[in-house]
């Protein structure tokens, strides 16, 4: 009886560390608060490759002080595009240069017509928007194609848009 | 010198008769009512939530201490640095669960125990005076609002704990607790963070300092010591 009590005493040690060991790991909380669409950027192909950009410039329309948000940004293949929540509809502007798919240096836009949510999730990460993309659209003077992978929109780093350009060969 | 022996590891008592028993108190050893005094000494300070809780339990042989803590919890709470401010309306939680006391033979003027619990409770709950902003478009909303969420949550505890007579029947006990949430429930935009009983969901551990009264049957020990 005493043996089995001592086993005991150690199993419920044990599990006492485990639990504290497996409790204090959830506090993750991505830093960007509200939702931001992730756009990502491939070079069409069999598959598609994700291109390194050598000059971006992104911005988004009807910003109050003109605010360019990537202003000629090299090495990146990703980049976000916040909503004004504010509205329920944003436009961005992608200038966008790559070796990879060509010099050309043409515009085009993305529009994210949307609703909002205000949620709750975790403390660290306060109330923040959630939002769902209801529609999506773009042009295509020098990107090839463009897809909404998935309409809903969290803190998450997945990527919410991809864009499609063609490579020079 | 003592007229027995105790023979720890078969945790059998010998009197000076030469009778053996397997413990030293009693089988019934009466009934402790306790409260916790931590949150309402934190709120004495500033604390914008916390619990008021009770607790009873039986105890026997002096070794199981089956226990029920019952109480309430509030909140008006905005964290430095937060969005928001988190009301949870006066709620209502239940624990109940069991003590093991490690030192059940000894003839000491308290008790030091392991427990386990089970707790569930009930929560209504809303966000308030939230602000958010949008940084990039340079605009701000505030004065938002989630309205009333609700929650039913389930959890467990672990314990390792004191309780030491002060006088008579008047006991006081420390007690960490060792939490984790096994489900709960959501209906509503907000996820509960300050769960009636459990305390803050990101914070698995907690502590209690209680003041307990035990009133206890007038017995004699198993042995004359």
């Amino acid at each position: 009886m005493v043996r089995r009590l001592r086993y005991i005493k150690r199993a419920l040690a044990i599990i006492m560390g485990a639990v504290i060991f497996s409790s204090c790991g959830d506090t993750y909380c991505d830093e960007s608060g509200s939702g931001m669409p992730l756009v990502g950027v491939y070079a069409m192909g069999v598959p598609p490759i994700e291109a390194q950009m050598d000059s971006v410039t992104v911005y988004g329309v009807g910003q109050v002080t003109d605010s360019i948000l990537y202003n000629n940004v090299s090495g990146i293949s990703s980049f976000y595009t916040p909503l004004n929540i504010m509205k329920d509809s944003v436009k961005y502007v992608i200038q966008y240069e790559s070796k990879l798919v060509g010099e050309t240096a043409k515009r085009d836009t993305l529009t994210y017509v949307y609703r909002k949510q205000l949620t709750f999730e975790k403390q660290e990460c306060g109330a923040t928007y959630a939002f769902i993309i209801d529609k999506f659209s773009y042009t295509t003077h020098s990107l090839v194609y463009a897809e909404l992978v998935t309409p809903e929109v969290d803190n998450l780093s997945s990527q919410t848009v991809k864009i499609y350009y063609a490579t020079k060969n | 010198m003592l007229p027995l022996t105790i023979e720890a590891k078969k945790s059998i008592i010998v009197t000076e008769q030469g009778d053996t028993v397997k413990y030293l108190h009693p089988k019934y050893n009466g009934i402790t009512i306790g409260a916790d005094l931590l949150s309402p000494i934190a709120n004495l300070v500033g604390q914008k939530y916390g619990n008021y809780e009770l607790s009873i339990d039986a105890a026997f042989y002096n070794r199981f201490f089956p226990v029920y803590e019952f109480g309430v919890s509030y909140a008006d709470y905005t964290p430095d640095g937060s969005n928001y401010t988190y009301k949870l309306y006066p709620s209502f939680y239940n624990r109940v669960g069991l003590n093991y006391n490690i030192i059940y033979n000894k003839n000491v003027p308290g008790i030091f125990y392991v427990g386990l619990r089970y707790g569930f409770s009930f929560a209504k709950y809303e966000l308030t005076n939230i602000s958010v902003s949008s940084p990039y478009w340079e605009v701000e909303q505030s004065g938002l609002s989630i309205p009333k969420s609700t929650s039913v949550a389930h959890w467990g505890e672990l314990l390792l704990g004191l309780r030491v007579k002060l006088y008579k029947g008047l006991m006081m006990g420390w007690a960490v607790r060792c939490k984790f949430v096994f489900a709960d429930s959501q209906k509503g935009d907000a996820r509960q963070w300050i769960v009636p009983g459990f305390g803050k969901r990101n914070s698995p551990l907690g502590v209690s300092f209680t003041i307990n009264y035990r009133f206890a049957p007038k017995q004699k020990l198993n042995i004359r010591l």
